[in-house]
């Protein structure tokens, strides 16, 4: 139980950065963390302990294997969010070449 | 009316009903395809389609038919897809009810937008509105659908289309007129909206559709909800306080005959049928139902009859006064006696003749002068006899004088309240305060008609319209038609008209006191002839030629008829300043009212937009811990 916890707070610890960095560096940093964290907690659900890698030995039909699909799952996750932090950080540099700066306080055109 | 629903099988008649609704929306979608070029050849079809479908529902008229489903239309319907009828299943849904009181609606339904069409001939110029005609007749086949239409679902159907098209028979190129649109869209929209709450409301309460079977005593609060709810839609449509706004501002930006058809006419055949409908098939009115028509009822008529008196436009002085008799008509449903329905729907007849053919004057002047302007106006009367005499016929009517039809229908009502009066409840003991309002509405009626016929035709005649000149006669034969309509129905008024026409709808009843409107219509002629004979005789030749009198103001010089003046002194008058001021700054004005709400409102929630992103952040993940918090 405590590991989930340990991934809610790496979590937590993401979304602070997120809301209070104003880098935009920074903040794709913390989104990555964020991101990561939730590949973590899928990757523990589907551990048990002393479990080997899932491929079946017919000679040991006892042995206790690893759950296969979130880690299946996670691995496209991982490449999903790299895709995103890629596009991230494309917006990012566009975005400096629009205002010459990293700090969102100055980027607020939405701004009711 | 339970009693007289027999379901027929003629054929012919029920393709009568189906053609009278569908010819004009048929017809209205093909014009859309002629050029705007040829707008008179669109015109002439236009007339002729209201031709044939005035014959239809003088055939309907005459017809014995109650109420009938329309199966025939489902069986052929042409709407199939993939073999399968899409109107299947919905014979249940398209009933037609066809009782007395909708035959005489649709037939002065056709008898309006046959002269108002004829009018548009020489009146509508090609670019003025678009798609004029075509939009009229579309008017014309759903205005007949929400009459003829028994089930609530059908009727609400025609009604929403009647709300887009009376948005889209005004101009709209200018800023104004643009502004005047929207504000009625929005108002149109907003309260059949509402409406159709009611009928939900209405729904759940009988689970029951259909007009004809509903009769439902406002005694819970989901009943007094959903009645209240039907009379936004209905006090909208006709324009009654406080949902009256758009009427003037319509009438002061729409091209003439648009105001004559709608606000003038059609709204208010429309509106006080489904309000005659509401107060006597939908529901039985409680006492406290009653109190709130009643006080509805004069206060549009003092209101907007105050609102008339300091008008310098003279159709939005008509507008106002298109406010201000609705009043009387929600009064005489208010009442719920015989008497006092047959007063409210004569009154809503003649109304709609002498209020549609004020308009047309309206029309008539704005086409010779091209001024809307009372104080610019003035000695018309030479230069128009023709208008001048039918405007004067139609603002006698207006003011309740006899021998024309709103005395008529106004001394009806004044009857019936003070059969009223003898009632029990508290509604009836404040009789004389009823009265009193409705009677002293229609003293200020004449007032501002004064102004209107002074002001327009009487007076000197202001040099800039030297060259002003009849119009055609095309334009002028509706109005005398109007006008003959409007001498015929006061002069015939308790012979003829009334038990002929509104007790069919209404049942028997009878009149209190002595009023033969025949033998008093034949007294005033025989006064007239008698005065005119003295003239003649006497031949009064001395006689001092004097300034018009002007009601002890100061005379102007450069006004020709100058009782705006007094009219002004009026809006300075201390207790009345302060509210001319508030309604000048739209304080009564429900559209302006919500409008400022809105745009309150949204100010607040643009605040919460602050555009940096760790604001956003906290607003969805908030947003996403309440979810979960419900959810779990």
């Amino acid at each position: 139980m405590t590991v989930y916890w340990l991934c809610f707070i790496l979590f937590l610890t993401g979304l602070y950065g997120v809301i209070t960095r104003r880098n935009l560096v920074k903040i794709a940093i913390s989104l990555s963390i964020m991101e990561f964290s939730i590949f973590l907690l899928l990757a523990l659900v589907g551990y048990a302990d002393g479990a080997v890698a899932p491929i079946v030995d017919p000679a040991d039909p006892f042995k206790v294997y690893v759950d296969p699909l979130p880690q299946a799952m996670v691995l496209t996750a991982i490449v999903i969010g790299l895709a995103t932090t890629a596009m991230l950080m494309a917006v990012i540099i566009r975005l400096y070449r629009k205002y010459g700066t990293f700090d969102i306080r100055e980027i607020k055109n939405l701004r009711g | 009316m339970n009693e007289f629903i027999t379901i027929t099988s003629q054929p012919a008649v029920c393709s009568y009903l189906q053609f009278m609704i569908f010819i004009p929306v048929a017809a209205g979608i093909v014009l859309f395809l002629v050029p705007e070029k040829y707008i008179r050849i669109k015109g002439i079809l236009s007339v002729a389609v209201s031709l044939v479908t005035g014959y239809l529902t003088l055939a309907l008229f005459s017809s014995a038919i109650r109420m009938v489903a329309l199966d025939d239309l489902v069986a052929k319907s042409c709407m199939t897809l993939f073999g399968v009828n899409l109107l299947d299943g919905t014979s249940g849904f398209l009933t037609i009810t066809t009782d007395n009181l909708s035959k005489l609606i649709i037939v002065f339904i056709s008898l309006f937008s046959f002269l108002i069409l004829l009018f548009s001939l020489a009146y509508i110029k090609q670019g003025r509105v678009k798609n004029y005609y075509p939009w009229f007749l579309i008017t014309l086949g759903c205005s007949y659908g929400a009459v003829l239409a028994d089930n609530l679902l059908l009727f609400l159907a025609f009604w929403g289309i009647l709300g887009i098209t009376l948005y889209k028979l005004i101009p709209g190129s200018d800023e104004e007129s643009s502004a005047t649109a929207k504000k009625t869209l929005i108002l149109i929209g907003a309260s059949d909206t509402i409406l159709i709450l009611g009928i939900a409301m209405l729904w759940r309460l009988t689970g029951s559709l259909s007009m004809n079977a509903i009769s439902l005593p406002t005694d819970n609060i989901l009943a007094v909800t959903a009645f209240v709810a039907l009379l936004v839609g209905s006090f909208t449509k006709a324009g009654a306080f406080p949902f009256h706004t758009w009427v003037p501002d319509y009438s002061k930006d729409a091209p003439a005959s648009s105001s004559a058809i709608l606000p003038a006419s059609l709204d208010k055949l429309l509106g006080i049928y489904f309000l005659a409908r509401i107060t006597t098939d939908l529901f039985i009115p409680g006492e406290w139902m009653r109190l709130l028509l009643l006080s509805i009822g004069v206060t549009t008529i003092i209101t907007a009859v105050m609102m008339a008196l300091v008008q310098h436009n003279y159709k939005k002085l008509l507008g106002y006064h298109a406010v201000s008799q609705v009043g009387y008509m929600i009064t005489g449903f208010g009442l719920g006696s015989l008497i006092g329905i047959a007063a409210g729907l004569f009154h809503m007849i003649n109304n709609a003749i002498y209020k549609s053919g004020l308009f047309l004057s309206a029309g008539c002047i704005e086409q010779r002068t091209g001024q809307e302007n009372i104080d610019e106006l003035g000695g018309l009367s030479k230069a128009m006899p023709i208008t001048f005499a039918a405007s004067l016929i139609f603002a006698m009517s207006i003011s309740g004088i006899p021998p024309f039809n709103g005395f008529a229908s106004k001394w009806m009502i004044y009857q019936g309240i003070i059969d009223f009066g003898a009632g029990p409840g508290i509604a009836s003991k404040l009789w004389v305060l009823w009265l009193g309002l409705a009677v002293l509405g229609s003293a200020l009626t004449l007032a501002s008609f004064i102004k209107f016929i002074g002001g327009v035709f009487l007076g000197r005649r202001n040099t800039a319209f030297e060259k002003a000149k009849e119009v055609s006669p095309l334009m002028w034969l509706p109005m005398v038609m109007l006008a003959l309509f409007c001498i015929f129905f006061g002069v015939f008024a308790t012979n003829f008209i009334v038990p002929k026409l509104i007790m069919p709808v209404t049942g028997e009843f009878q009149f209190t006191g002595f009023w033969n409107s025949g033998l008093v219509s034949l007294l005033i002629i025989i006064s007239i002839a008698l005065g005119v004979i003295v003239y003649l005789a006497v031949s009064i030749k001395r006689f001092r030629t004097e300034d018009s009198f002007i009601g002890g103001e100061r005379f102007h010089e450069k006004t020709g008829y100058p009782t705006p003046e007094f009219y002004k002194t009026i809006g300075e008058y201390r207790p009345l300043a302060w509210m001319y001021k508030k309604a000048e700054e739209k304080l009564f004005d429900i559209y302006d009212l919500s409008k400022h709400f809105v745009l309150w409102l949204s100010h607040k929630l643009s605040e919460a937009h602050t555009g940096v992103l760790p604001a956003y952040v906290i607003w969805v993940f908030a947003g996403l811990i309440i979810m979960l918090l419900i959810m779990i």
